[in-house]
């Protein structure tokens, strides 16, 4: 374990032998380091706060801050970040809040570059980029694969699908559809992301599946419940087509295009860790 | 050449004279800072970084990062950094990734709060970078051209000599020197106010009003005499030989 001696390590915390601390680090007492972790200078670790192993956090990086939220009453609220991620310069990673399940969480392989912002009961899952100065409001899941380009800003409570691709400068006010690309101002859906999904081995079969049910679902014209039904007649039988009507579904059950709002106001996340909990 | 006691400065870096390092600053192994710069307090540069004369960089900004890239940095990469720049709070420049590459910054130019310069990035002089402006890797900024806040390149995008970027925009194609882009499908909309000249301000009007295809408009601008546009002509021609509007893309892989 390498602490450099101007870091400020407070009793309590759990850093793994092999966890490496930067000068000027600040590291709380109820943060637990993982091995291979790598604190590279002036990171603050604040909170119940649990980093995996082999994780980078690059300088001025804040972990574990108090939320952004007016209804944040100073509970005491957790904060998780998996393994071999990568948080570049001034990332803001905040903590939970009761009403939202108390837990941020940060998956695995996640690169969450320089200057964006991750708000309270946000969940990421595994392999997601965000770029520079993409904001996360609060209540957001992000599934695996997705990307976040640069300067986008995210509503509370979205949903952004697996294998999305945000071009930049979007404003997403609604869900962003599993395997598309979305951009702009009102989270228009442009066609499907071919590109990525090629890159990660999705076969051509289901992929023109997917360019099918986008234009069925975004350029026919076609009510929302007929183009879905007749999507799923035609293309249902692709895993992956089946998985975009489904959440498609989801974000109507929701209100304003948001499957997440229907669960404002009661907690949305998994339950914290037991050992966390006092 | 001072440096505050609460400082770590590797033994190795060579700090020129008048330099001055404020507190809570860390200047890594192998970096060579000239004289007359000023490190306010809390500034991070480390890895193979180069840098001149008279920069002053502001808390918080961080010189010699990994690239943003799932791919780490190239072994034998470096920063090269010229004279009299002013790096505000925040401000990011990445190493290259690309075997024995460079990023590389002129001289004077600013970079505002939370700006940054990715990997592999070539700046002129006198470049302004606004408040969270971000250079993708690869880019390409010519002397003088202002890129506004809250918006930026593209990978492998060139941002011509004199040109101006509105901001909270996505640069996805070159930008032509002397001409000002807005727009959220990156359009180009006149003469930089400060460049205004009628050779300059018929070219735009024969490339982008006429509706002639390019090649036909860049060909009746050949006899044109002004150097502007003779520079203008030469850098869509070049610019037209990557992909996707990107002079740059030909140097991908």
């Amino acid at each position: 374990m390498a602490i450099h001696p101007s870091a400020v390590v407070e009793r309590g915390a759990e850093i793994d032998a092999a966890a490496d601390v930067g000068p000027f680090c600040l590291v709380g007492p109820r943060v637990r380091l993982g091995p291979g972790t790598r604190l590279i200078q002036s990171v603050t670790v604040l909170g119940r706060t649990t980093i995996g192993a082999r994780n980078i956090v690059h300088p001025f990086a804040v972990i574990g801050g108090d939320p952004q939220d007016l209804k944040f009453r100073g509970e005491d609220s957790v904060t998780r970040i998996g393994d071999d991620n990568v948080i570049r310069e001034g990332a803001t990673i905040n903590k939970g809040t009761f009403v939202g399940g108390n837990t941020t969480s940060i998956g695995n392989k996640n690169y969450i570059m320089a200057m964006s912002h991750i708000a309270h009961d946000t969940f990421i899952e595994d392999h997601c980029i965000l770029a520079n100065a993409a904001l996360l409001a609060g209540h957001i899941k992000v599934e695996s694969h997705a990307i976040i380009s640069g300067w986008v800003a995210v509503h509370h409570f979205v949903t952004v699908g697996q294998h999305s691709f945000i071009g930049g400068c979007s404003r997403i006010n609604q869900d962003a559809p599993p395997y598309m690309i979305v951009q702009g101002f009102d989270s228009e859906v442009y066609g499907v992301n071919s590109v990525g999904l090629r890159r990660r081995g999705f076969k051509p079969d289901s992929i023109n599946a997917l360019r099918e049910a986008h234009k069925v679902l975004w350029r026919s014209g076609l009510p929302k419940p007929e183009a879905l039904a007749q999507v799923e007649k035609s293309h249902g039988h692709f895993a992956e087509v089946k998985t975009l009507i489904e959440f498609l579904r989801a974000s109507d059950r929701g209100r304003m295009g948001r499957a997440r709002e229907s669960g404002r106001n009661t907690p949305l996340g998994p339950e914290p860790e037991e050992d966390l909990l006092e | 050449m001072s440096v505050h006691p609460s400082a770590v400065v590797d033994p190795s870096a060579s700090v020129g004279d008048g330099t001055e390092i404020g507190p809570f600053c860390v200047v890594g192994p192998g970096v060579r800072l000239g004289p007359g710069n000023r490190l306010i307090a809390r500034v991070r540069i480390a890895g193979p970084v180069g840098i001149g004369t008279g920069n002053v960089f502001h808390p918080t900004a961080v010189v010699g990062g990994d690239p943003q890239d799932l791919q780490p940095a190239a072994p034998d990469g470096r920063i090269e950094i010229g004279d009299g720049n002013v790096f505000r709070e925040g401000t990011t420049v990445n190493l290259p990734k690309m075997p024995g590459g460079v990023t590389r910054i002129g001289s004077r130019n600013r970079f505002h709060y939370t700006s940054h310069v990715g990997h592999d990035c070539t700046l002129g002089n006198d470049v302004i970078l606004c408040t969270y402006a971000v250079l993708g890797g690869h880019s390409a900024v010519q002397d003088g051209a202002w890129v506004e806040g809250l918006g930026g390149t593209h990978q492998f995008v060139t941002v011509g000599r004199g040109a101006w970027t509105r901001s909270h925009i996505p640069i996805t194609e070159d930008v032509p020197p002397y001409m000002w882009v807005d727009g959220n499908h990156f359009e180009v909309k006149g003469v930089h106010p400060r460049h205004q000249s009628p050779a300059l301000q018929n070219a735009f009007e024969v490339v982008w009003k006429s509706g002639l295809p390019r090649p036909e408009a860049l060909k009746r601008l050949e006899r044109d005499p002004d150097p502007k546009v003779a520079e203008l002509v030469e850098f869509l021609r070049w610019s037209a030989r990557g992909r996707f509007g990107r002079g740059g893309e030909a140097r991908r892989g």
